[in-house]
């Protein structure tokens, strides 16, 4: 069964890629399922994804100190900005600028620390982190502060699960044995685009017309 | 208790009614309000008003912003939950007013404009077009209601039916914008009678607007029918199978549909405390051809009992000429009878058995034991004699004034007593009479002063 991953590795493709092509349809299914069934609310499905492969290259910590320096450092740049009146590329410009900046800062002061945590980030995750901001003030913008944050957590705490997933030993190898094992993903994923059950979060959205409301 | 079945979710929404029920182009059509605005007055139903459409930079140096009234709207074409909305107020010599009671200069407002066009609202940032229009002003059955922004009413229309209703009605935390998930109360409104029944506040029930005594359930929406015709004939015309319509009411203008959308919310479902889903289910397969079939039909189906239980506080009692009354003197004592209604009369009188039988009978005792001034003066021309029989009235228990009544009888001194009534199911205080009057029909006048509140229609339907 494994034939087609030796197949792969023989022609000089690294274990480590194939298995993050492989989790990727994995993780999409996480996020679809915690969605659709759950009722998470995330930044699409592309964010938490890419969030997750990248948690896995940096490492949790390091990834999680560098997502949230981005975050808080995005939100306090916006506020920062709103005084001045801007347009919207040039302010996002700017504040991309002062993000990165930022990062700079953190990740020279965790050299002056002596930690070699964050100086091992690549360029691509803190690209990549940086895009997230502009989803988020764009959430920030339409829906208010408080549903970007919400959104972020949640986004966060998906991405999180799904790192956990990924680095699971076993699951890995049973990943890299059995690929084809990816395909069970398509009828799940069938199955979710036609459910139409309320979402566990409805049950706590409605609960007083579940208790108590009209028949 | 509903079912969960009965609940429209988000997936529901989206798979069993959104994705069959509203094509494409269409929902691309709402999503543009400028677009939206063409549709509707191409149908001849009411919207606010267009003053200017700017689509790129040069119409904004172009436009002469001094033509501009006191007050109106700024919007994004493609904006959506209310973002990047103007709201200028009034206007002070060269410079306009916001909500916040900001000064909005000329150059804010093309800096507003710019920024909409570049797309800053627009949902991906996607460059933008952007108009103005007439301000709402807020219609004088909601002042009670509004403390910002404009009230609207959302109906959630389904082949041809309204099938939900509630009024948004912005606060402070939604920063005057109509949109529930941003802090705004939804009060749902009963289809059949357009009376408010229940409502609901950042997810939870509320019975009144907060930090006042204003009670949410029991309000007649004015305009009613109107409404559920302007909104079914919205979706008609719209092409959108499941639409829900937002409508403002002018205060000179009356109902005007401000927005259509294409993916109404659901929360609507809490603030009615009624399951969306069975109701849909309910009209989806009937064969409704015109709006006027459809709103028929929906205030048949949709007819909520609670609504009917609920009184309403707007409306005011409307009297014939003789109405049937509860009569209370001191102690609860009460009688029922019919009374007069007498516009000519000031005061309400009641003859001297029916205050008897209340609880006044030392009173008439008193009164008539009493020796009685010939011809009574007024206070300032009043003689000893004046004066000493209005003391010895005003020492009988429970007269609180005395009052010189002209007649058919001559002038004569009365007492006045307080009494409570209830007629036509309203209970108030208030003050009485007490008159000779053994000969005439009714027992008891109402006058003037007792009538506050009430409407009189002397055709009205005679209590039995």
């Amino acid at each position: 069964m494994n034939g087609f991953s030796d197949f792969l590795i023989s022609s000089g493709v690294p274990r480590e890629t194939i298995i993050y092509i492989l989790m990727l349809p994995i993780i999409a299914t996480i996020v679809a399922l915690v969605r659709q069934v759950i009722g998470f609310k995330t930044f699409g499905i592309y964010i938490p994804s890419i969030l997750t492969i990248i948690l896995l290259s940096t490492g949790i910590v390091p990834g999680l100190i560098i997502f949230i320096v981005v975050l808080v450092s995005g939100f306090f740049v916006r506020w920062l900005l709103a005084k001045v009146r801007l347009m919207y590329l040039p302010r996002m410009a700017l504040m991309l600028t002062i993000v990165s900046l930022i990062v700079l800062g953190v990740i020279a002061f965790s050299g002056y620390l002596g930690s070699f945590y964050l100086s091992h980030l690549s360029i691509f995750a803190i690209l990549i982190m940086i895009i997230l901001v502009e989803r988020f003030l764009n959430v920030q913008i339409e829906r208010g502060g408080k549903e970007a944050l919400v959104l972020s957590v949640e986004t966060l705490v998906i991405s999180i699960i799904g790192y956990f997933i990924l680095v699971w030993q076993a699951f890995q190898n049973f990943i890299f044995t059995y690929p084809w094992i990816v395909l069970v993903i398509i009828l799940i994923n069938i199955f979710l685009g036609r459910w139409t059950g309320l979402r566990l979060s409805e049950y706590i959205r409605f609960r007083g017309l579940l208790e108590n409301g009209k028949k | 208790m509903a079912k969960s079945r009965d609940i429209l979710g988000m997936n529901a929404r989206t798979l069993g009614f959104i994705r069959p029920e509203n094509k494409r182009p269409y929902i691309f059509r709402i999503d543009n309000k400028i677009e939206t605005k063409k549709l509707l007055d191409r149908a001849h139903l009411p919207t606010p008003k267009i003053y200017h459409i700017f689509e790129n930079g040069r119409d904004v140096d172009n436009f002469d912003f001094k033509k501009l009234p006191a007050s109106f709207v700024i919007k994004p074409t493609r904006g959506f939950g209310g973002a990047g909305i103007l709201v200028v107020y009034g206007k002070k010599k060269e410079v306009w007013v916001d909500n916040e009671g900001e000064e909005v200069t000329i150059d804010q407002i093309k800096l507003h404009l710019l920024e909409i066009l570049d797309g800053s609202y627009s949902l991906f940032n996607i460059p933008d077009t952007s108009f103005i229009e007439q301000k709402i002003k807020v219609h004088r059955a909601f002042r009670r209601l509004t403390y910002r922004g404009t009230p609207d009413i959302r109906v959630i229309v389904y082949n041809r039916v309204p099938i939900m209703a509630m009024m948004r009605l912005p606060t402070v935390e939604s920063g005057g914008r109509a949109n529930l998930h941003q802090g705004a109360i939804g009060i749902g409104i009963d289809i059949a009678s357009g009376i408010t029944v229940h409502a609901t506040h950042k997810g939870k029930p509320i019975k009144i607007l907060p930090g006042k005594k204003t009670k949410l359930h029991g309000f007649r929406i004015p305009y009613w029918d109107e409404i559920l015709h302007l909104a079914s004939e919205a979706q008609s015309i719209s092409r959108l199978g499941y639409l829900g319509v937002d409508i403002v009411l002018e205060r000179d203008d009356g109902p005007m549909i401000l927005e259509l959308n294409a993916r109404p919310g659901l929360e609507i479902q809490n603030a009615n405390r009624t399951p969306l889903y069975k109701r849909l289910k309910r009209v989806e397969d009937l064969d409704i051809k015109t709006p006027e079939k459809g709103v028929s039909i929906g205030k048949e189906l949709f007819d909520e009992e609670v609504a009917k239980e609920i009184k309403t506080y707007d409306e005011k009692p409307v009297v014939s000429n003789v109405e049937e009354i509860k009569i209370f003197g001191p102690k609860k004592k009460k009688i029922i009878l019919k009374a007069k209604i007498d516009t000519g009369a000031g005061l309400t009188s009641i003859c001297e058995e029916v205050a008897s039988q209340i609880g006044f009978g030392e009173v008439v005792a008193g009164y008539n034991e009493i020796q009685h001034v010939e011809n009574p003066k007024t206070k300032q021309k009043a003689t000893q004699e004046d004066i000493k029989e209005r003391e010895a009235l005003l020492a009988l228990p429970g007269v609180i004034e005395t009052a010189i009544i002209r007649s058919a009888n001559g002038i004569t001194r009365r007492v006045m007593v307080p009494i409570k009534m209830i007629m036509k199911g309203k209970k108030f205080n208030t003050v009485a009479t007490i008159i000779k009057r053994r000969h005439l029909e009714y027992p008891v006048i109402i006058g003037r002063r007792s009538l506050k509140g009430f409407l009189i229609d002397p055709f009205a339907k005679k209590n039995k």
